[in-house]
């Protein structure tokens, strides 16, 4: 049934013709029968250890998109100090490739979620979120403030010691690194942290490994000499250890050596915090043998009073304020990315740097 | 039931010509279209007043169903209440009494056929399709953040959520004094499909979601959001239409064009340098016309002066410039 709106619409859009096909209206019983795509879910969830109540809504959508914005500032306001909870300047999502063409970024089945806690038979709402079932691309933007959950993987091998700075003791680790230890592998995994290397995921400006992280290096394929020189080492700094395999016939330092990181730095003073202004792209997603990315689970951003864990956030705890978490194993750099940041790509076809 | 108030209606009419002749309509090409500008048609809603729902009046259902959980089981929403009204609603207790004035007469919502070689269109030889919400500005009572409840009306929805046949919490959306001045939908054909660029300006002193138990009523603390703004806009003329389909499977495509189709501004880029830096578009004609898209183009700021969740408040919050160089949405079944 039509109301009065509606006619005076129809009224004057009758006379006007919008193509030379004619339009047959679909009647009302036709009309009727029509059914959507089922691309609409809604769940409702309770969090037993939380207390929880959450309602979910989640579309099924694929969005392939590039943007840019002057600016994000979420949640600016006095919290222990003026500032914001997420600041990022110049944010773009996709990139341009050396070709001139768009490389999306991709988002799969995006959802907003609710959070209740019930009190006294009232299902107050103390937090939303928007995310994504699955994403990758590059989001690129220069980061000044992050609250939020960002763990990075570095992997790379022992060559890419080569780029870091440190002091006497850590030139000397730099320049025997990797003639040492070849291309064994390197990994290790940085969080938000402060200054000291405490894991801080508020308001955070700084990356890096906190306080008690390893970065352990493999030796298995090193020869003997080598791994003779490294136990030596690691005998004399106080945060580096070699793990051996115990078995008889093999010499020391035959399986890893680690560098412990305390106060943003291994020994040698080689630093291992850095500026989150440092990485002006990330590639979200999860990095699969041949270079590539997959989606990656978990990204999203939400604001709360209280602090959260969301359904299927991997045990990841939301502060209060405004929250960006970047899923677990989305983000992966090289020892060198990480040392020295990560240039910015191409997001605009003119302007040299965007 | 649905229940409609609509006391006046006043609809002007500025059509040059009503032909009832009995001879054969001949279509109008594009470009003849194009050359017509007429004044259009406006319209304005006087003491208008909307409400509708399974909980006002005795109403009759108003529900969307057909819909699941992830687990395949039965969602129904029920829409308990719907209302536009004036301004001082009470979040939907005060409506049928409570009219408000949508558009003005010097200042009416707009139905027009554009000229699209006109500065302000930008899609050149095409007649163009203009739905347009009331010029922003026009009239100082209409200014962007002013708690007027004269022509700003509040709108609100109740859903109620049903899964498997048990009725759930209900959810509120309430918007206060709302203006979408500026707002405008622009549609043109190129003989295959119909091309479209958007604005969409809101303007709200209070927007507030919470949840009430299954009556509806002892309701929780909720989550504000104080002195919205959003300015947003889609598509730059025919350099970079909107576009919406339906595909063969039924799922509904959605799309902002990339600048580098054929014919696309990113046509004049010339060869394309690699550098990171410095490089990009070479061409100078290029350059000059993809920096005039960075620079006057589309795009979205939305700002909120305060997002409140439960008691706590959290300041401000901003995207400034959001500009759309690519959209591609699909649906899928899940």
């Amino acid at each position: 049934m039509l109301n009065t709106f509606s006619k005076i619409i129809l009224f004057v859009l009758l006379p006007i013709q919008f193509a030379s096909a004619q339009l047959i209206p679909i009647d009302e019983a036709e009309l009727s029968a029509m059914t959507g795509q089922a691309f609409i879910n809604i769940d409702e969830s309770h969090d037993n250890s939380s207390g929880l109540d959450f309602t979910k809504v989640t579309l099924g959508l694929d969005v392939d998109t590039l943007l840019n914005a002057d600016k994000l500032d979420l949640g600016n306001y006095d919290r222990g100090g003026a500032g914001s909870d997420i600041l990022i300047d110049n944010f773009a999502l996709g990139k341009i490739d050396s070709n001139g063409n768009v490389v999306p970024f991709s988002i799969r089945d995006p959802f907003i979620e609710l959070a209740f806690d019930e009190d006294a038979g009232k299902q107050n709402l103390v937090g939303v979120r928007i995310g994504f079932g699955g994403a990758k691309g590059a989001l690129s933007g220069t980061i000044k403030s992050l609250t939020g959950n960002v763990n990075v993987d570095i992997k790379d091998t022992a060559q890419a010691l080569s780029e870091a700075d440190g002091d006497f003791i850590g030139d000397i680790l730099t320049a025997l690194g990797p003639s040492l230890l070849g291309n064994s592998p390197l990994v290790a995994s940085a969080v938000l942290v402060d200054s000291a290397g405490n894991p801080n995921s508020i308001r955070a400006s700084k990356v890096g490994l906190k306080n008690g992280t390893e970065i352990e290096i493999d030796t298995r394929n090193v020869n003997g000499f080598s791994r003779g020189i490294l136990s030596f080492t690691a005998g004399i700094l106080p945060n580096t250890y070699c793990v051996d395999s115990s078995a008889w016939f093999s010499g020391p330092c035959d399986t890893s050596i680690n560098f412990i990181s305390q106060g943003c730095e291994v020994d040698g003073g080689i630093a291992t915090c850095f500026n989150l202004e440092n990485y002006n792209t990330l590639e979200v997603g999860n990095k699969k043998s041949d270079g590539t990315f997959d989606f990656a689970e978990g990204l999203s951003l939400s604001f709360q009073s209280e602090r959260i864990a969301w359904r299927n956030s991997n045990g990841v705890i939301s502060e209060k304020g405004a929250f960006l978490n970047v899923p677990n194993g989305g983000l992966e750099v090289t020892l060198k990315e990480a040392l020295k940041g990560t240039d910015r790509v191409r997001t605009r076809y003119v302007d040299p740097y965007f | 039931m649905k229940y409609i108030i609509i006391n006046l209606i006043s609809v002007f009419l500025f059509i040059f010509k009503i032909s009832s002749a009995n001879a054969d309509l001949i279509s109008l090409d594009d470009h003849s279209l194009g050359s017509v500008d007429g004044a259009g048609i406006g319209f304005v809603l006087e003491d208008f007043v909307y409400e509708a729902g399974s909980d006002t009046n005795g109403g009759a259902t108003f529900e969307i169903s057909g819909l699941e959980t992830s687990t395949g089981g039965e969602v129904v929403i029920g829409i308990s209440q719907f209302y536009v009204s004036g301004g001082g609603s009470e979040e939907g207790d005060n409506v049928l009494s409570n009219p408000v004035d949508i558009g003005r007469l010097n200042n009416p919502f707009n139905l027009e056929l554009r000229d699209g070689n006109d500065p302000d269109i930008g899609i050149a030889d095409k007649a163009v399709f203009e739905f347009s919400a009331p010029k922003q500005g026009a009239l100082a009572s209409r200014s962007k953040t002013a708690l007027l409840s004269g022509e700003r009306p509040d709108m609100g929805v109740r859903f109620d959520l049903n899964v498997n046949g048990i009725r759930k919490q209900s959810l509120e959306n309430h918007v206060e004094s709302v203006s979408i001045d500026g707002s405008f939908i622009r549609l043109w054909g190129d003989g295959n499909k119909t091309h479209a660029n958007l604005a969409l300006n809101i303007y709200t002193p209070k927007m507030t979601f919470f949840a009430c138990d299954a009556n509806g009523i002892n309701c929780g603390q909720s989550v504000d959001f104080l002195d919205l703004s959003i300015e947003s806009e889609l598509g730059y003329g025919d350099k970079q239409p909107v576009t919406f389909e339906v595909d063969g499977d039924g799922n509904f495509i959605f799309e902002v064009g990339r600048l580098e189709g054929p014919g696309s501004i990113k046509n004049l880029c010339g060869s394309f340098s690699s550098g990171a830096r410095g490089g990009g578009c070479t061409d100078s004609q290029g350059v000059i016309e993809l920096n005039k898209f960075y620079t006057d183009g589309p795009k979205a700021n939305v700002y909120v002066g305060n997002v409140i969740v439960g008691n706590e408040s959290f300041g401000s919050s901003t995207v400034s410039n959001l500009q759309i160089q690519y959209l591609h949405v699909k649906s899928h079944d899940l």
